[in-house]
């Protein structure tokens, strides 16, 4: 499906450097949470969302299991896996990324009753949904803010846990579905639950260019790659091949990067004046920061990473304060200011 | 190609658009015969009619043979993908698909004329469909992935400003026509059939990409996909003419095929200039229709856009002058009424498992499709194993969204002491207010306070361009009948209530009211009415704004305010955050 798919590449997306990197911020730590970009339409967030997942390197899968399940990890394996020895069998496969429509169901979702087995068989037996094919890979939902309650739910319970449990039509079944949710919408369309905001590890705003130049070489690119995609996507292979061996040495580096008291104090220091909500916020920064470290080979985090991604991972976590219309990222921007300038002055 | 070249003669605006409209079909065929062969969209604003058969007659006849298909716009999105054939899977006891009408219009065109807003999910799987060139023939499986080159012709059918089709789905269309004003009698003799090459799309130089980005920016159109689209309409056009780049005729053919019917802004003041820049490089008719357009839709002459804009706060400025802000698309963005799920009216939305009564509709495939997977249990079980095995818990009813749309209704205040304070001005806020209110597509409803009696001189529309007008028409002088004002809002009020949308109010005054109920004279009495007026309509519930148009606030606007219990901004202070938040909060 994917694999045989042109896809733009994400080396030749022009500007979006914020989404851009939060997207390789959670290719590099899976467990960031996500990110969520808002904004207008046509600003490219499909696209980049799409070219991502083409540029990712590919992982190790079992070979016959249709939850793609780990074979180095144990303890994420499927009924099956368990069960038969086939974990042993792997091979590499492209990471998935799943459309949710919104027209979903919730059948479609989490997966349901095999209706051909059951006719045909008489038998009971589970026809994974979307979650199943989701699973390490990217869930993509656009326009999030306008999905159905009920599926908010069933989707929260299954990010949390990253297994995916179905008890109904007498099915029993329990398997992993661990996937980065990705979300994009326009907030004035409809507001997202706090609990799905707090859910996304980042939120980024995405804004159409204004510059005229810039808007030309989009569309210029753009036209470009429609008239023969391959000799585009070949023209920036090069660059794509960068990019993926960037994103895997990252990977590699990440498990090294240490976090001193010091910063760790710093996050906390910014997460209280902010006044968020829970202690989210403060894990995933830490984790936003150790990846934004690893992705530019350091290995200390430092103040100027957490000041970097402070915007990201938390303007979406704020109350709402009624005579306080500044976007989110701008209130984060002002108390970030104050708390560097005192530390500088000390 | 001598019919192509529409700019020889000189021809009334409503045939103008109907030669576009042919233009765009030629265009679009090109489009379909050229190497890439992507089929085209087209978003049409007309009415069903003669006209409307027309033109989608001459569409027809370039396409391939049986290629088109007819829609109706309330159909749900998974009506059109195929599914299970529950009949042919139980026959044949394996599971047998039929297709749905989406992959059938595989290189085809779909028509869909839209009587009605058309559904969220249903745009959203159409934006899917066009977006990645692919369909799931079931919509569930992945594996059954496959091509669509969808053609999509949408005919919105909104009167009056009032538009069917979402600005998600529209975005993705690429030729934007309005047929709505041409008439039978416009239609010129058809011409002879040229014998069309295939088009080799032209390229296009900087500068005139350029500038095609900047007057889709002018026309509102923050988006990236306008721009391109019209871009690939001109390099078409282009072609069309053996050209091998495209020129400035291309390029303003481009803008009026594709850009200038979906603006969300009409350029004004600098705006103009550069679409009048346009419209001088182009063909005479365009230019005339340029013109007509800015005649009826820029402020009129009466009310001096500069004065007004010196006038009013900073932040309001801003809001105005948002043809290039690219905060405008954000903050205005369509928002439509609360929702709410009913077993009885609406549109579709799937249905539940439940029972079926009250007045609920069985939904019979899903009942049926509820109780497939058990048959050949029941059947073991039944004493009539030759039926259908169906039982109460497979029973599904269906659901329906009923939208609650909102409506503002402005309540300003044209009297003698308003006219001589602040009229311009409180006419510039009402049209700001109207401008956000239309960009969300809310219904909008106008009483003016004049004289003896109040006057609903715009009932419930949609349409900007006609509330605009009358605004203009707007004159200040005489005296202030608050209470019967409020007592017209009372029955708009009521009336938006019945049919379900949810209304808010907007009252523009300086609070001194000086006829009373009767319309009579008298300052005491008329306050006392329109007292108590204001707190009969408080008991209404409706999310009330007072703005305080007074040079000095003298405290009488606020007395109203308060008996309406209502959020109350004086003008001096008031900001565009303040006035558009207070309406945005009010109409929640």
């Amino acid at each position: 499906m994917n694999e045989k798919r042109e896809v733009y590449p994400f080396a030749a997306i022009v500007g979006q450097d914020e989404l851009k990197h939060a997207l390789i911020l959670s290719a590099i730590d899976p467990s960031l949470g996500g990110v969520l970009a808002l904004g207008d339409r046509g600003t490219g967030k499909t696209t980049t969302v799409r070219a991502l997942a083409a540029a990712l390197p590919t992982i190790e899968a079992v070979a016959d299991c249709r939850y793609r399940c780990d074979p180095s990890d144990t303890t994420r394996l499927c009924e099956q896996c368990l069960e038969t020895n086939r974990a042993s069998q792997a091979k590499k496969v492209s990471v998935p990324v799943v459309d949710l429509p919104l027209g979903v169901t919730q059948d479609r979702l989490l997966g349901s009753l095999d209706i051909e087995r059951a006719l045909v068989d008489g038998k009971k037996e589970f026809e994974p949904g979307l979650l199943a094919d989701a699973n390490r890979g990217f869930l993509y939902i656009d326009e999030v803010n306008l999905l159905e309650d009920h599926l908010v739910d069933v989707l929260l319970d299954v990010a949390a846990s990253g297994w995916n449990v179905i008890e109904r039509e007498g099915l029993s079944v329990r398997h992993p579905a661990s996937f980065v949710l990705i979300g994009s919408g326009n907030p004035e369309e409809g507001e997202l639950r706090p609990q799905l905001l707090d859910r996304f590890g980042l939120s980024v705003d995405v804004e159409t260019p204004m510059d005229i130049k810039k808007r030309v070489e989009i569309i210029r690119r753009r036209d470009t790659y429609d008239a023969d995609p391959s000799a585009f996507i070949r023209k920036w292979k090069r660059e794509t091949t960068k990019l993926r061996n960037r994103i895997d040495r990252a990977r590699e580096l990440i498990g090294f990067v240490t976090v001193d008291d010091d910063v760790l104090a710093l996050i906390a220091e910014i997460c209280i004046g902010l006044g968020t909500d829970g202690l989210r916020g403060e894990l995933t920064l830490i984790k936003a920061a150790r990846a934004d470290a690893a992705w530019s080979g350091d290995t200390v985090v430092s103040s100027s990473h957490v000041r970097k991604l402070a915007p990201l991972a938390l303007s979406h976590r704020l109350r709402k304060n009624p005579l306080d219309d500044a976007r989110g990222s701008v209130r984060v921007e002002r108390v970030l200011e104050e708390i560097y300038a005192s530390r500088d002055a000390a | 190609m001598a019919h192509l070249d529409t700019s020889s003669q000189t021809c009334s605006p409503q045939s103008a658009a109907w030669n576009d409209a042919c233009l765009a079909i030629e265009l679009a065929a090109g489009m379909v015969s050229s190497p890439t062969s992507r089929m085209p969209t087209f978003c049409v604003k007309a009415q069903a009619g003669p006209v409307l058969d027309a033109w989608l007659e001459r569409l027809q006849d370039v396409l391939p043979r049986d290629s088109t298909k007819q829609l109706q716009g309330t159909a749900r999105f998974s009506d059109l993908l195929g599914g299970l054939d529950l009949s042919a899977t139980l026959a044949a006891g394996k599971r047998v698909y039929e297709e749905g009408l989406l992959s059938r219009c595989h290189e085809g065109v779909l028509i869909i004329p839209l009587s009605a807003a058309m559904m969220p999910e249903m745009a959203a799987g159409f934006g899917a469909v066009l977006e990645s060139g692919r369909v799931s023939v079931d919509g569930l499986s992945p594996a059954s992935d496959q091509d669509l080159n969808l053609g999509l012709v949408i005919i919105d059918q909104g009167e009056d400003g009032e538009e069917f089709l979402s600005i998600g789905l529209r975005d993705r269309l690429m030729f934007h026509l309005d047929l709505s004003q041409v008439s039978l009698r416009d239609i010129g003799k058809r011409d002879e059939k040229n014998n069309r090459g295939i088009p080799k799309p032209a390229l296009c130089d900087a500068a005139l990409l350029e500038e095609l980005c900047a007057v889709s920016l002018s026309l509102g159109l923050a988006s990236i996909r306008p721009p391109h689209q019209a871009l690939q309409v001109a390099s078409f056009h282009a072609g069309l003419q053996d050209r091998s780049t495209v020129n400035r005729e291309d390029v303003s053919t481009a803008i009026r095929l594709s850009l200038v019917n979906r603006a969300l802004v009409y350029p004004i003041e600098e705006q103009d200039e550069a679409l009048e820049e346009e419209a001088n490089t182009s063909n005479p008719d365009e230019e005339k229709q340029e013109s007509n357009r800015s005649t009826s839709d820029t402020m009129p002459n009466e009310m001096d856009v500069n004065s007004i804009l010196a006038t009013l706060p900073p932040e309001l400025l801003m809001a105005l002058k948002s043809n290039t802000n690219k905060r405008r698309g954000k903050r205005l963005a369509g928002r439509s009424g609360g929702k709410r799920i009913s077993f009885t009216r609406g549109k579709p939305v799937g249905s539940i498992r439940g029972s079926f009564d009250h007045g609920k509709r069985l939904d019979l495939i899903a009942t049926l499709r509820a109780s497939a997977p058990w048959q050949t249990m029941r059947r073991q079980h039944s004493l009539n194993p030759n039926r259908i095995q169906v039982r109460k818990r497979d029973f599904h009813v269906k659901r329906y969204l009923k939208p609650s749309e909102s409506t503002t209704i402005f309540v300003v205040d044209a009297s003698g002491s308003t006219a001589i304070n602040r009229l311009a001005e409180a006419k510039g806020a009402v049209e700001l207010l109207l401008g956000e209110s239309y960009a969300r597509r809310d219904h909008v409803a106008l009483i003016s306070l004049r004289g003896q009696e109040s006057e609903t001189i715009l009932p419930p529309t949609r349409s900007l361009t006609r509330a605009r007008r009358t605004l203009s028409g707007l004159r200040g002088g005489g005296g202030t009948p608050l209470a019967h004002g409020l007592q017209k809002a009372m029955a708009v009020a009521q009336d938006e209530l019945r049919k379900g949308r949810s209304p808010s109010l907007v009252l523009l005054t300086d609070g001194s009211a000086n006829v009373s109920l009767e319309g009579l004279g008298g300052r005491a009495q008329a306050m006392e009415d329109a007292i108590s007026m204001a707190r009969g309509l408080a008991s209404l519930e409706v999310a009330t704004l007072v703005i305080d148009v007074s040079r000095s606030a003298n405290g009488h606007a606020k007395t109203v305010a308060d008996a309406l219990r209502a959020k109350y901004v004086p003008m001096p202070f008031a900001s565009s955050k303040n006035i558009s938040d207070a309406v945005r909060v009010s109409q929640h």
